[in-house]
């Protein structure tokens, strides 16, 4: 292949094998897998057995925070180490808190010098029903150093590793995004021109699309078992990816059932405008106006802060690019069987 | 000669994840086959696709030997 016109294929091949190896073979952050006790009452002294997620306890010098929701903390007194992924954190709860509830919400923290800290969410700090007074003190949270640079991907409770399938689950519908966008493009041009190759050009790239969709669907429904429990939910926004994947569909057998060339592509292409306009709302506006288990309702999910972090654009942003390429590629290679295929055809009619 | 690298490049690439000790955590917790099957079925789709298209082409191949 001449490297000139093709480097794009190149690019592509290179983008997809990067972000999968670079996407399973880069280690997660140490984070908080489990601890003992969730609810914590403020004046007692606690013993919080802690497990840790890829972190070192026995090789570095941990310290252990509970956080106040406000500027607070409670430096834990002991932090008894039983193993690298085991420790016993002893804290004395001071007897108060800020403010009149009787349930705060807390963070457990864990910091080391060398990896960074690890936090874990949903801790509660009740008020006991009679007052015990003791002398610890709540401190204000001093900043955490911030560890050496190291690359790694967030940890998140619950999905952990799964976190890595956001390079392939999620690229891939951005990318087929990006594909099925090409695709209304020439849609159009096709009915303002009435150019054959236009036509060729957008059934390719739908067709791919909805490979790429189907794929899409088949991903996420195994990430959906490992980190929701089970293949299919009845959130919001699978049921509107199923409506629009029905829409694509049609979109080929209405292509398979017309056999005038020109007639055909010329429904098609109107077709392909409705059902674009159909998918944007049913996929990128209805499940971020209700509650929906994928992360970002009324948000930006795949390009927001809260759920990306700069390591995992890393990897993210070179896999859409990666699978877009290679979309394109396949689509190509579909519109150069349809020239050939339009040739012979008008050449035995030639003849 | 590509193929051998390639080979190469990939079969390093699986031993790498195939040695990890205990010590990892990269399957302590068993979600690291959910990207496995994720990242299999998108391999999968693809190839899948690839063999329809090869399916096409043979078709017009055999047109053109009919001619």
């Amino acid at each position: 292949m001449n490297i000139k016109n093709n480097w794009w294929k190149y690019l592509g091949v290179l983008c997809f094998i990067y972000a999968i190896t670079a996407g399973l073979l880069i280690p997660l952050k140490p984070g908080i897998a489990e601890i003992s006790e969730h609810s914590l009452y403020s004046g007692s002294s606690v013993d919080l057995s802690v497990r840790g997620y890829n972190t070192s306890f026995a090789e570095e010098n941990y310290s252990g925070y509970i956080r106040l929701s406000g500027s607070q903390q409670i430096k834990a007194s002991g932090f008894n180490v039983l193993d690298n992924q085991n420790a016993i954190l002893h804290f004395e709860l001071p007897h108060s808190f800020e403010g009149q509830e009787k349930v705060s919400e807390a963070t457990l923290v864990i910091n080391s010098p060398l990896h960074g800290y690890a936090i874990y969410p949903n801790l509660r700090i009740l008020k006991p029903e009679t007052d015990i007074p003791n002398n610890a003190q709540w401190e204000n949270i001093l900043e955490v150093t911030e560890a050496d640079w190291k690359f790694a991907f967030p940890y998140r409770n619950i999905i952990v590793e799964t976190i890595r399938n956001t390079f392939y689950h999620v690229a891939i519908w951005m990318a087929m995004f990006v594909l099925l966008t090409i695709a209304l493009v020439y849609s159009i041009l096709y009915l303002r021109k009435g150019n054959p190759v236009h036509d060729h050009v957008a059934s390719s790239f739908t067709y791919i699309s909805l490979v790429f969709g189907v794929i899409g669907v088949a991903t996420g429904s195994v990430w959906a078992r490992f980190s929701w429990g089970a293949f299919w939910t009845n959130d919001v926004k699978l049921n509107m990816v199923a409506i629009s994947m029905m829409i694509y569909l049609a979109y080929g057998i209405l292509r398979a059932s017309i056999d005038d060339n020109d007639k055909k592509a010329k429904t098609a292409a109107i077709y392909n405008i409705f059902a674009y306009a159909a998918m944007i709302p049913l996929i990128m506006i209805i499940p971020r106006l209700t509650a929906s288990l994928h992360p970002g309702n009324g948000g930006n999910p795949a390009f927001g802060t809260d759920d990306m972090d700069n390591t995992l654009r890393m990897v993210f942003y070179p896999a859409i690019i990666g699978l877009g390429l290679i979309g394109g590629w396949i689509a190509q290679i579909g519109i150069r069987i349809k020239k050939i295929d339009e040739k012979l055809i008008n050449r035995a009619l030639n003849d | 000669m590509k193929k051998i690298l390639f080979f190469l490049y990939f079969s390093i690439f699986t031993s790498n994840i195939l040695s990890a000790s205990d010590s990892d955590f990269y399957r302590s917790t068993g979600k690291i086959y959910g990207v496995y099957g994720v990242v299999l079925i998108l391999v999968l789709g693809l190839i899948f696709y690839l063999i329809s298209i090869d399916k096409k082409l043979k078709k017009i191949e055999r047109n053109l030997d009919n001619e």
